[in-house]
């Protein structure tokens, strides 16, 4: 095998200019796949791990309370994170996304920006590196604010410099606060111009937020491609149960629960005992409407219902006007069923420390469980929706929803980012389509110059047939001298398209329209991989082997005599 | 004793009796103006807003000049239909050209914003900018000051009412505070007329209670018994320099039609 070895080495070293051209070819071919592959997948790279993850995750979760989809809050952020973190293994982080539109005014000059928070996590340090100031002046001081050389621009501000920031909280308040600039980037690429960085904990006391809340949860995940199955899997888990705050009405123990749409003045006569002419309904949407109900074997004289909040620990008052009493013995006597509105508008912002499970509640003490029907959910929960379209009438769906009751939303970037991510794919698509046709066009040239080489060397074949070679041998020799040319082509293609990477990259582009997502630090971003090299190498050799091996074969079948008379 | 030290004695006795009667008669007028002049804080708001809330339909003509030291001055038009009863109201922009057909429209809970050349509906929220001055949406909608707000109130549990002078006019000077969610403004002064409540200016604060802008009434006609404040400003304390000023004309109180408040109708107006 050695000897055979020996041989075709020799034959690749002797064949100079003949393998000079075929080489060049297989040469220039695996560099444009090397290119394409690596452009294309810097691309993906940029979009969706620089671009779409500081914009929405790969997945987002948020929850809306009286349409106000621009500022989503969860009041208990800790229980929503977990519920989630437990629902699929491809969650790789959360991070609390916290955010808002914001008036920003320099040094006598104004502009509009998205205000949002950072968790100085490695790589947000590593994407956004600091062209003035400094990541520690950042933390060290109470209120800093990081923005690009464009908005620092803008404002006419520079290191050090205060400016003030004027936006509406989550509560619907205009506030103000003053941020001084501590890092001034060069970023990446356009979207994060309009973006301004600050602490989450500042950021959350300028937006209103209490520390057990939080905004919108982003998810990173281990396999961005899997997002929508991923968003799938929480949606799921996050499907909302029924539950009732325990407080204190005088001085006896009650729970308090949202009674939400009634179905029929039957159901409400038939599960509560009460009259519809007793309480006020909501045409609209059947809605029960400021009037409590309780049982009237609840003695009390007391219309103050206390409750312990999560934030302070301190009690809360509610107070019960006009409540009717029903005498109906299904009603269990400690329950009081307050009109969902007032619930979530009390129990939302002075979120309660004791809650209930109801359905575990009434299945332990054996309550008739027709009552739960009644019962308002904790939340109610979106639909999850296949792409842009249908995600946004869903958010506009949401803006008109005024109520109290929270509604949660899971989405994936293939809806919120879906036109990035479209635009990924197609430029992606369309590399590929022109390097492959271009790859092929290549590799059928190579192909008949490999063709010819062989019925060139008939006579050699003769020749060796007649001092005694072996058929199989003489294959082998013929396919590792091909298989030798086309390696070391092939590395020395994977070599140049490195260098044309490196060449293209140092070349600086400046435009503004959608081209400059495909730039990085204004130039061309490339992102070659170990696993396209292997699969571009293997892909080459096999195309190679595929098309030497008919002719060898056919060659090695020939008689000496035959072989050299041709 | 002579004539003249008795008479010397007399004069003394009334001028003194004259005085004593003087500060009397100002001293209990004082206390009797003060105590009746000086309202509790949820009697002036409840005045602001009883007097200047109108029952029946309005509808006006609205002007509003923005000075903005970016972009300059820019003039705009509009004509203003309200339903007070059912809280509706419509903004149709009459100029300029740019702005002409654009409208905001108030029906139940919910703000529209209509765009003429996308023919377009956008859900907006109270406090969006009308065609982009320091006017915005709730600044049209019935005032609720006694429902939104509270009064400042000091140690002994006492409202914290200033009297002072505004220019020359008796003024009452008040702290109010807000914590309701979606009132844009948590903290406000208010500075009324003595005489009948009426503000005279306010000064709208952030929930960390910096200065964001000051309004000024410059001039109000009485109508049905009811005050408008005609002609407003209001001065950007955020981004000082900037202005807008806004007049209302023509106002008439014939009943509006219920199809006005309708998304259609805006569609129909651009047609």
């Amino acid at each position: 095998m050695f000897t055979i070895l020996k041989i075709s080495f020799r034959n690749f070293l002797r064949q100079k200019r003949r393998n000079l051209m075929i080489g060049g070819s297989i040469s220039f071919g695996i560099a444009i796949m090397m290119l394409a592959n690596a452009f294309s997948n810097g691309i993906s790279d940029n979009i969706l791990n620089k671009m779409v993850i500081y914009m929405t995750g790969h997945v987002k979760v948020q929850g809306i309370e009286n349409g106000r989809i621009i500022s989503p809050i969860f009041r208990d952020k800790d229980r929503i994170k977990s519920i989630i973190l437990e629902s699929d293994p491809n969650i790789q982080s959360i991070l609390e996304d916290i955010g808002s539109l914001v008036r920003v005014v320099g040094n006598g000059k104004g502009d509009y920006a998205w205000i949002t928070n950072t968790n100085l996590h490695p790589d947000f340090k590593q994407l956004y590196k600091p062209l003035k100031g400094s990541y520690d002046l950042f933390e060290s001081i109470k209120n800093p604010i990081m923005l690009s050389e464009k908005k620092a621009e803008t404002l006419n501000i520079s290191i050090g410099d205060s400016v003030n920031i004027r936006t509406t909280n989550v509560n619907g308040q205009t506030n103000t606060g003053t941020f001084i600039l501590s890092i001034i980037t060069k970023n990446k690429n356009m979207f994060m111009d309009y973006a301004i960085f600050s602490k989450t904990s500042t950021l959350k006391t300028l937006l209103g937020y209490k520390n057990q809340e939080s905004g919108a949860f982003k998810l990173l995940l281990k396999n961005p491609k899997k997002a929508k199955e991923t968003a799938d899997n929480i949606h799921k888990q996050l499907s909302p149960g029924k539950f009732g705050v325990q407080a204190k009405l005088g001085n006896k123990n009650v729970i308090v629960v949202p009674i939400g749409i009634i179905p029929t003045q039957n159901k409400l006569q038939e599960f509560l005992g009460i009259n519809r002419k007793d309480v006020t309904i909501t045409q609209k949407h059947n809605q029960l409407l400021n009037v409590p109900i309780m049982s009237n074997s609840l003695q009390t004289t007391s219309s103050h219902i206390t409750f312990k909040k999560i934030e302070s620990k301190t009690n809360t008052d509610l107070i019960l006007k006009n409540a009717v009493k029903s005498a109906y013995s299904n009603i269990p006597k400690n329950l009081i069923f307050v009109p969902s509105r007032l619930f979530f508008k009390t129990f939302q912002t002075n979120y309660p420390e004791n809650r209930i499970n109801l359905t575990k509640y009434f299945t332990a003490n054996n309550l008739n469980t027709n009552i739960l029907k009644l019962i308002d959910t904790e939340w109610t929960l979106t639909n999850r929706t296949e792409n842009t379209i249908s995600f946004n009438k869903k958010l506009k769906s949401l803006m008109k929803n005024k109520r109290a009751q929270p509604t949660l939303d899971v989405s994936s970037m293939y809806e919120t980012a879906k036109d990035v991510i479209q635009f990924e794919q197609m430029f992606n698509l369309v590399v590929l389509s022109v390097s492959i046709i271009l790859f092929f066009i290549i590799m059928i040239g190579v192909l008949n110059s490999l063709r010819m080489t062989i019925q060139e060397r008939y006579r050699e074949i003769g020749t060796l047939r007649a001092i005694g070679l072996k058929k199989i041998h003489l294959q082998w020799i013929f396919l590792l001298e091909m298989l030798i040319l086309a390696t070391v082509s092939s590395l020395i293609g994977i070599v140049i398209s490195f260098g044309v990477m490196k060449g293209l990259s140092l070349l600086k582009f400046t435009t503004d329209n959608a081209l400059n997502m495909i730039l990085v630090d204004n130039s061309i971003y490339f992102l070659p991989t170990l696993s396209h090299i292997i699969k571009n190498l293997l892909l080459v050799l096999g195309f190679t082997l595929i098309t030497v091996y008919f002719p060898c074969r056919n060659a090695a079948k020939l008689s000496p005599s035959e072989a050299l008379r041709r | 004793m002579n004539y003249k030290t008795t008479r010397s004695i007399q004069n003394n006795r009334t001028t003194a009796l004259t005085i004593f009667l003087m500060g009397l008669l100002i001293t209990s007028s004082l206390s009797a103006s003060s105590i009746k002049q000086k309202p509790s804080i949820t009697e002036i708001l409840k005045q602001i807003d009883t007097q200047q809330t109108i029952e029946k339909d309005v509808t006006a003509k609205v002007a509003i000049l923005q000075q903005d030291i970016e972009q300059g001055i820019k003039q705009m038009e509009s004509i203003y239909f309200a339903k007070n009863s059912t809280d509706k109201f419509l903004i149709v922009m009459t100029a300029p050209e740019s702005e002409k057909g654009n409208g905001y429209l108030k029906s139940d809970e919910h703000f529209w914003m209509y765009r003429r050349n996308t023919r377009t509906f956008q859900h907006i929220s109270r406090d969006e900018s009308i065609a982009g001055s320091d006017a915005n949406t709730s600044d049209f909608e019935t005032p609720k000051y006694e429902l939104q707000y509270k009064g400042k109130k000091d140690a002994n549990d006492n409202d914290i009412i200033q009297i002072i002078n505004l220019g020359n006019i008796p003024a009452y000077k008040i702290d109010v505070v807000s914590d309701l969610p979606n009132v844009a403004y948590p903290n406000l002064t208010i500075w009324v007329r003595q005489d009948n409540l009426l503000p005279l200016k306010i000064q709208n604060k952030s929930y960390s209670n910096s200065l964001i802008s000051t309004q000024y009434f410059l001039k109000y006609s009485k109508i049905n018994d009811k005050f408008i404040a005609i002609k407003q400003m209001v001065m950007d304390n955020f981004e000082k320099g900037n202005k807008t000023v806004w007049e209302i004309t023509d106002i008439t109180f014939r009943p509006i039609d219920d199809h006005i408040f309708t998304k259609a109708y805006l569609e129909n107006l651009s047609n």
